[in-house]
């Protein structure tokens, strides 16, 4: 048994991150996601390890790779602008073939925003988000419990597959205060980080280590299609082996509702009212948002399923569901301009949902 | 018959224009960024235009809800490029040959680091606007968090007073020294309790604006990030001036002038004891803190060969 707390989701990630053995936290201010940079800033020194605020989220995620590149586990997290601004060193991470791990927290866009919730970097965050071929493992969690633990996941991921990981949450699982239940999780044996820069002397061969971001100077392959292959590759095998997604009453659902974050609690709700009134409704929770669970919605849109997307943005995880149906099966959307107001702080209500459910089916 | 002309008060000469805020704005309460902008607007007078980010100022000038506390034209762009934002509506009205006043009015967070390259290159190209960075020593819009211009020793969220940590470790970044070392026209530091001073260097500013760049510090306290009473502001201000923590000069081209000394500096404890964000300070690290102020100043002193007024 772990040590059981009453935190919020943004401050669960920091205890996920210190179960999972990362060394290395470098962050700069940004709403929502300050408390995770705040909880480093006064556990992690207490531990004996790195916190840095760095000058600005350029300068975190620079910072990341170079604790990356020699070896230790780091993390950084940020919201909708600094997420943007990272793009450019997490294409180069994914080209170094280097771990790290990023939150991003979600809030309102386009540019600057509200500094409130929203869902809106889905498209960033699972399409790469930075220039060239790359997909980065995309965790979104939809509690504190869960913050915590798949921020640990992370870290195991981006060892395992030696490249980025990202986990997306949004303002609303960010600030939720909630039970969690701090625990190692154990994901089984990783290979030694042998590439990293550490030092002639700390290699058994005694020879340097080069972490290069260009494909075509024959260092690490042998041109540059070799890399592109590689990575092909890379991508192939965490679309095999890491998709996660949680299926709720969906065993005889004709109705399926997709979600994640904290539209998927919304739609749980939605999924349990639909189902006191004799409707079938059921859900499917994308906990990995990419790899995107494209086999079991062709599935059921074969089986004749209908589906319905909630989600706080204008429509992003609905192109995901309406490529996998290719047209098999009506693709319905709650979408942004569904909030109960119309300020930045309205939400998706599961009235809202249930209404939409009605109307469809 | 020679006709008596009433005599004004001194500030009030300088003004140029009617108020162009509203009464009772949105900043919390005690906070002396009101106060700026108010005279801001009033000295550079209508044609100004006021570019502006994500900060503290932002809930008035950008406006919460359903308005602004003001009349001025607002250009709300992006941290990371405000300077080169400004530079582009700078170049326009001057195409068009319309004199107006661009401001760039930031925080400290916005000027000393996630927005100093482009405020670094805007200077160096000497582009013809006015840059104000309201300097409170921290990310206080996010939840006080520290930034380079924190002092050391300050306790922010980001430097806890704790177990370990004892504030911020490292000292401040002299940013409007970095600025005058760019050679601009005019760069200056000023604060509110020496407001005289402060509108001088606006006028000035409105002028050197044409020769290109112009720096102005406003060194501007922030009651809730740093511990200090609401109705304080200004007196930590003059005290902030009268132990040299932060001194008032300007330098033209890099000619550097004390608009302001002081006689008999006060040790910094002075200071220090009006802010709660430097009560856990020992003797040994005030000590410290001293010994910076008093190389920063004498450094300043250095550079200021001319023209420095005689003390009062």
């Amino acid at each position: 048994m772990g040590e059981r707390m009453f935190i919020e989701g943004n401050i669960a990630v920091g205890w996920g991150a210190a179960s999972a053995g990362c060394q290395a936290f470098f962050g700069y201010p940004i709403t929502p996601q300050n408390e995770i940079t705040e909880w480093f800033a006064r556990e992690f020194p207490k531990m004996g390890r790195i916190f840095a605020q760095s000058q600005s989220e350029l300068g975190s995620i620079n910072l990341v790779y170079g604790a990356a590149a020699a070896g230790v586990r780091a993390m950084t997290s940020t919201s909708g602008p600094g997420w943007s601004l990272m793009q450019e060193t997490m294409s180069d991470m994914a080209n170094a073939e280097l771990p790290c791990v990023v939150v991003d927290v979600q809030r309102g866009g386009p540019g600057g925003g509200p500094i409130r919730h929203a869902q809106q970097d889905y498209f960033q965050c699972t399409r790469g988000g930075g220039h060239g071929d790359y997909r980065n493992i995309v965790l979104a969690p939809a509690s504190s419990q869960e913050s915590c633990d798949l921020v640990q996941l992370a870290f195991y991921l981006a060892d395992k597959y030696r490249n980025p990981v990202v986990v997306m949450t949004d303002a609303i699982i960010g600030r939720l205060r909630e039970t969690v239940e701090v625990e190692k999780i154990e994901f089984g044996p990783l290979p030694d980080k042998d590439w990293a820069v550490k030092g002639k002397a700390r290699h058994k061969d005694g020879k340097r280590r080069i972490v290069d971001h260009s494909g075509d100077l024959l260092r690490r392959y042998p041109s540059y299609r070799a890399l592109l292959q590689s990575l092909e590759q890379k991508m192939k095998q965490m679309q095999e082996s890491e998709l996660r997604y949680e299926g709720y009453k969906m065993e005889d659902a004709s109705l399926i509702l997709v979600a994640y974050g904290y539209t998927a609690r919304v739609a749980k709700e939605a999924v349990n009212m639909a189902r006191a009134d004799g409707i079938k409704a059921g859900l499917i929770r994308l906990i990995t948002a990419w790899p995107f669970p494209y086999q079991v919605i062709r599935e059921k849109a074969c089986q004749g399923g209908k589906f319905l997307v909630v989600e706080d943005s204008l429509g992003q995880v609905i192109e995901d569901v309406r490529f996998a149906v290719e047209g098999r099966a009506e693709v319905h959307l709650v979408s942004i301009l569904d909030r109960h107001i119309p300020t930045d702080g309205g939400m998706i209500l599961p009235d809202k949902v249930f209404d939409k459910i009605k109307e469809i089916q | 018959m020679t006709q008596k002309k009433k005599k004004l008060p001194r500030v009030f000469e300088y003004f140029r224009d009617e108020d162009q805020f509203a009464g009772g704005v949105a900043f919390c309460a005690g906070c002396p960024l009101e106060l700026t902008l108010r005279i801001l607007s009033k000295v550079l007078g209508r044609e100004t235009i006021i570019v502006g980010t994500p900060s503290c100022s932002a809930p008035v000038l950008y406006g919460q809800n359903i308005g602004t506390w003001h009349r001025l034209p607002y250009y709300s762009c992006l941290m990371t490029g405000v300077a080169s934002s400004a530079t582009g509506l700078v170049r326009y009205y001057r195409k068009i040959g319309k004199d107006v006043t661009v401001v760039c009015f930031t925080g400290d967070g916005c000027a000393a680091d996630v927005g100093f390259q482009p405020l670094s290159g805007a200077a160096e190209r000497n582009e013809n606007f006015i840059y104000i960075c309201y300097d409170n020593e921290g990310y206080m819009n996010t939840g006080i968090q520290r930034s380079s211009t924190t002092p050391f020793g300050a306790a922010t969220t980001t430097t806890p007073v704790g177990v370990v940590g004892r504030g911020k470790e490292m000292s401040a970044k002299n940013l409007p020294l970095i600025m005058a070392m760019h050679r601009v026209p005019y760069v200056a530091t000023a604060t509110l309790s020496h407001m005289e001073d402060f509108i001088k260097k606006l006028l000035k500013a409105k002028e050197k604006k044409n020769e290109g760049f112009v720096y102005i510090h406003v060194f501007s306290p922030c009651p809730v990030g740093w511990g200090i009473e609401s109705d304080s502001a200004i007196q930590v201000c003059r005290m902030a001036v009268r132990t040299n923590y932060f001194p008032l000069w300007e330098a033209e081209r890099g000619r550097f002038r004390l608009t302001h000394t002081v006689a008999t500096p006060k040790p910094v404890t002075e200071y220090t004891k009006l802010i709660r964000k430097f009560r856990h300070l020992t003797e040994e690290e005030l000590a410290r803190l001293q010994e910076e102020v008093n190389s920063n100043f004498a450094f300043l002193h250095h550079l200021a060969e001319f023209e420095t007024p005689k003390a009062c």
